[in-house]
């Protein structure tokens, strides 16, 4: 055997598995398939000023290549950044997935979808928790441990303090932007009305540093998160694998896409193809641990136990976008800040499943690109108008509970995935339940969803993931036991967000790593 | 394109008339390609060509072809066109084909669309008969559209001093078609008839396939090579050539009408199977038309200046339209938006093109793409960035006051648009290839 353990993937759940398997001294690899090594630096120096004085900032805005606007299309502001095109590329061709009415968003690059995260974090409640085969107990040790490696922010006695359960764990917030800062006084002078309408507003829990912590810097609201943080501030699982780097019984490969495993002996053989030269490879290890993602996780699955043509049911918070004006803000001058969430909200009595998650952004880090195609207006007074509404808009993004998805995952006979999107009923109605909650709510607190300020996302495009091969005490061949073993491929562990028996609408990284720390320490222990 | 075959490198052609509108541009390619030349003109031509003084109607030198391996025949009286002594240009002929008898060298012979059998002038029956000795002494001889682009001499020099001085150009009533064919593309397949030994002796036709209104040629003509807007003046073609014997009007004209008659008589030539045969591929109108005869660049260059000053409600910074240049060559095909000129002289007269209803109803065509991308190119600029964002508090009463003006003009426009209906969405530019509806 080369190994004692082969974790596949370096995102945040292969890292959270990682840290307590070396600690026990287990001889381990971590496989992914980089490839984002020459990704561009993000810009130096801060938004506005950039701006106004970078001559290159085509290169950061677009793309030398022309990336922003090639992806025109892509569902997210995200995905037209060119200093995350290395994180986002290839992943479907590499995993040969292919998607019916559905958005499949992957990550190859070593750190995963964490280089470019929301930082969004909560933890699962006891309500929650309840569907999961163990006790909720046991994921305490795994929350404190990640939560004090990635560092949280936003602790603060709000509405949203027992909902996001973490207020023990994490430091104050980041200062809120002017228009976050008149909504949150006038929620604080009249929440009576607003929580009543359904809707409850506190700080945004976030993975992302207001003090100094090791190499990484605190957050100094230059307003780059987007392109990807200099300091370091916001966390990537980059930096838990530099971290992890340095324990001797660790080795990193990189450049590998795995695309089965077979038995070995008592073990496994990880098969991988290098991602450039499509060169085969085999290594053998006493455990394998899945960590590549959802979907990857899902194929690497279904591929080594064959199962062709029968479909896994795959989770996603179906989601939807909103602006929000504050009249009183318009034709003010731009502020410097941060651009991850300032505000989160949470929705109650508009979905069976659950609450609707929100989360409220400035505006003035995106391009006007985003806004102005939307306007029913000839673009150059569609501009006229951004211009003068941009100070006062801040833009929401809702996640709707994974109960309303109802798409499947399967591995077909030519070997490929394919990935059906498709919704419950009741998601249009929770839609509009969500659409007339949010208006009334923030009409009360003076700001305006103006006519086609809503706007529902595609299936998939929220890229969170979950559930494929679910975790239970007593499921059968595609669930995972307790302890992340995958039925059927005994030593074959799922410590990423595939093995979720849920998905809430809350941001599931947080319980999803402490869960995969959970499974690396339970396995820590094995033949000792 | 710009190079020839490699066989030119080794070969010496000589080409007659070689100071002429066409005979320039030939001698200039074929010192480009390596190969010697022989200018056969009564001027000494300003390449670097060796000269042996030419005449149409004097006697051939006796060294004329000495040393020769191809002949192209350019020399004739272009300038007097449709009365243009035939019998000199035949007598010339026949001394060339005789002395290329001793020498054999391949002789390429440029005629006339109005060659024919039975051609209605005499002048077409002329060339037609020329034609016939140089196929029977196995040349090549090669019909040519409407010649133009390159510098402003012969039919071209006239078109191009009548579409610039002139506020009305005559349209001809019936309206008759020609066949254009750039300069530099004629020279190309001249050449390639005189040093391809894979070419074989016969009649090539050289020409737009598509014919395109005379009309139409002299419009593009004043817009892009001289960014003039230009009226028609309605002249029945019967009457003006009726009256050309009486020389009442300039022969410019007459000479024009003419020629156009009588090509208007004829059929369109079928011009795809020699540009083939050839390997020569034409450039389009609009491209040709243009000074440097490579208009797409510059159409591209005039595109973007016109869609981010409507963007911008400003002149563009040379970065922005750098950026959309370039990012149409590589995403779009290098394919322009065709601009009328109103378009391009007061740019936000496109905000009419720019109805957002239609946006939605054709949501593939060329114009959104382009308006998208003017609008990233726009803001991606150090010099831009207070059209994209507010940095100081002065003016803000100001400011949403002339905001609630332009909406206010939005909301007559879009008014206007949805009483035109589809025809508004006519203004639309789209590219060439892009269809009305």
């Amino acid at each position: 055997m080369d190994y004692d353990v082969i974790i596949v993937g370096t995102g945040p759940a292969g890292v959270s598995a990682a840290f307590p398997l070396l600690k026990a001294g287990r001889k381990v690899l971590m496989i992914d398939a980089g490839g984002d090594d020459d990704a561009p630096d993000p810009p130096r120096g801060d938004y506005l000023s950039l701006r106004a004085t970078d001559r290159t900032q085509w290169n950061w805005l677009a793309g030398a290549d022309y990336y922003a606007i090639k992806s025109a299309h892509a569902t997210s502001p995200k995905l037209r950044i060119p200093n995350l095109a290395g994180t986002f590329a290839g992943f479907n061709e590499a995993n040969r997935v292919v998607c019916e009415n559905f958005t499949s968003i992957g990550s190859l690059a070593s750190g995963g979808l964490s280089n470019a995260w929301g930082a969004g974090v909560a933890r699962f409640d006891a309500a929650e928790l309840a569907t999961f085969p163990f006790a909720p107990a046991d994921l305490d040790a795994g929350f404190a441990a990640v939560a004090r490696r990635i560092g949280l922010s936003g602790s603060s006695a709000d509405d949203l303090s027992g909902y996001f359960g973490l207020d023990d764990l994490a430091t104050e917030p980041l200062p809120l932007d002017a228009n976050c800062t008149l909504l949150f006084d006038r929620y604080r002078r009249r929440r009576g009305g607003v929580t009543q309408a359904g809707l409850r507003i506190g700080r945004a829990r976030l993975a992302l540093l207001t003090q100094d912590k090791g190499s990484r810097l605190g957050c100094d609201h230059t307003g780059l998160c987007l392109w990807g943080c200099r300091r370091g501030a916001m966390y990537s699982a980059r930096y838990d694998l530099a971290e992890l780097r340095r324990y001797p019984n660790l080795t990193h490969l990189t450049g590998q896409v795995v695309e089965r495993l077979s038995r070995d002996g008592e073990g496994w053989l990880v098969q991988s193809v290098e991602r450039k030269t499509k060169i085969a490879r085999s290594i053998s290890a006493r455990k394998v641990v899945l960590a590549a993602g959802t979907i990857a996780t899902s194929a690497i699955a279904l591929r080594s136990l064959g199962r062709v043509g029968q479909p896994l049911r795959l989770l996603s918070n179906p989601t939807a976008a909103f602006v929000l004006i504050l009249p009183g803000r318009i034709g003010r001058p731009v502020e410097a800040g941060h651009n991850m969430a300032q505000l989160m909200a949470s929705v109650d009595g508009v979905s069976e499943f659950g609450n609707v998650h929100c989360g409220l952004f400035a505006a003035s880090h995106l391009p006007a690109r985003e806004f102005v195609s939307r306007f029913p207006l000839s673009r150059a007074v569609a501009l006229d108008l951004w211009r003068m509404l941009m100070p006062a808009t801040a833009v929401g993004n809702c996640f709707l509970p994974g109960g309303h998805s109802n798409h499947s995952l399967t591995l077909q006979a030519d070997d490929r995935i394919m990935i059906r999107g498709s919704a419950g009923q009741t998601l249009d109605a929770a839609m509009r339940g969500l659409r007339h909650v949010l208006a009334k709510g923030f009409r009360k607190l003076g700001a305006i969803i103006p006519p086609g300020g809503f706007l529902p996302g595609s299936p998939g495009s929220d890229i969170h993931y979950a559930g494929t091969l679910p975790m239970s005490s007593d499921g059968g061949i595609g669930t995972t036991r307790p302890g992340g073993e995958l039925v059927g491929l005994p030593g074959v562990y799922v410590a990423d967000a595939a093995c979720l028996p849920i998905l809430p609408s809350k941001p599931h990284t947080l319980t999803m790593m402490a869960n995969a720390h959970r499974i690396g320490a339970e396995l820590a222990s094995f033949g000792a | 394109m710009e190079q020839s075959p490699p066989e030119s490198a080794r070969i010496t052609v000589a080409v007659t008339g070689a100071t002429g509108y066409i005979g320039r541009v030939v001698v200039a390619k074929l010192l480009d390609a390596g190969a010697s030349v022989v200018a056969l003109s009564r001027r000494r031509p300003s390449a670097a060509a060796d000269w042996r003084r030419y005449d149409l109607s004097e006697p051939l030198q006796q060294n004329a072809l000495d040393g020769i391996d191809a002949v192209i025949h350019l020399a004739a009286q272009t300038h007097l066109g449709p009365f243009a002594d035939t019998g000199i240009e035949l007598a010339a002929l026949d001394r060339l084909i005789e002395a290329a008898r001793e020498h054999s060298p391949t002789l390429v012979f440029v005629s006339s669309q109005a060659a024919q059998a039975n051609a209605p002038t005499g002048y077409g029956q002329a060339k037609w008969r020329c034609e016939q000795r140089v196929l029977a002494a196995g040349g090549i001889v090669v019909r040519p559209g409407q010649v133009y682009g390159g510098a402003e001499q012969g039919l071209f020099g006239t078109l191009c001093r009548l579409v610039r001085l002139s506020p009305a150009v005559p349209h001809f009533m019936p309206d008759p078609a020609i066949q254009p064919v750039h300069v530099e593309d004629l020279a190309e397949a001249l050449i390639a008839c005189a040093t391809r030994p894979d070419v074989a002796s016969g009649c090539y036709q050289i020409a737009a396939p598509l014919p395109v209104s005379f009309a139409t040629f002299l419009k593009l003509l004043a817009d892009i090579r001289f960014g003039r807007a230009v009226v028609g003046l309605p002249l029945p073609m019967r009457a003006i050539v009726s009256l050309a014997d009486a020389r009442y009007l300039p022969r410019s004209i007459v000479g024009i009408a003419q020629r156009l008659k009588s090509l208007s008589e004829l059929p369109a030539m079928d011009t795809p199977a020699s540009l083939a045969a050839l390997h020569v591929e034409l450039r389009p109108l609009r491209d040709g038309l243009c000074r440097s005869g490579r208009g797409r660049r510059r159409r591209l260059i005039d595109e973007a200046r016109t869609l981010l000053r409507y963007v911008l409600r400003g002149p563009a910074p040379n970065d922005c339209i750098k950026h959309y240049v370039r990012a149409v060559e590589a995403l779009y095909h290098r394919e322009p938006l065709v601009l009328r000129p109103v378009f391009r002289r007061w740019p936000s007269l496109l905000a009419v093109a720019d109805q957002p209803a239609r946006r939605r109803r054709t949501a593939d065509a060329a114009f959104w793409k382009r308006v998208d991308l003017a609008t990233v190119c726009a803001e991606t600029s150090v010099d831009t960035v207070s059209r994209f964002l507010i940095r100081d508090s002065h003016r803000r009463a100001g400011g949403i006051i002339m905001l609630g003006i332009r909406i206010f003009a939005e909301g007559c426009r879009q008014m206007a648009g949805l009483l035109a209906g589809a025809r508004l969405d006519r203004l639309r530019p789209r590219t060439e290839h892009e269809p009305l509806i």
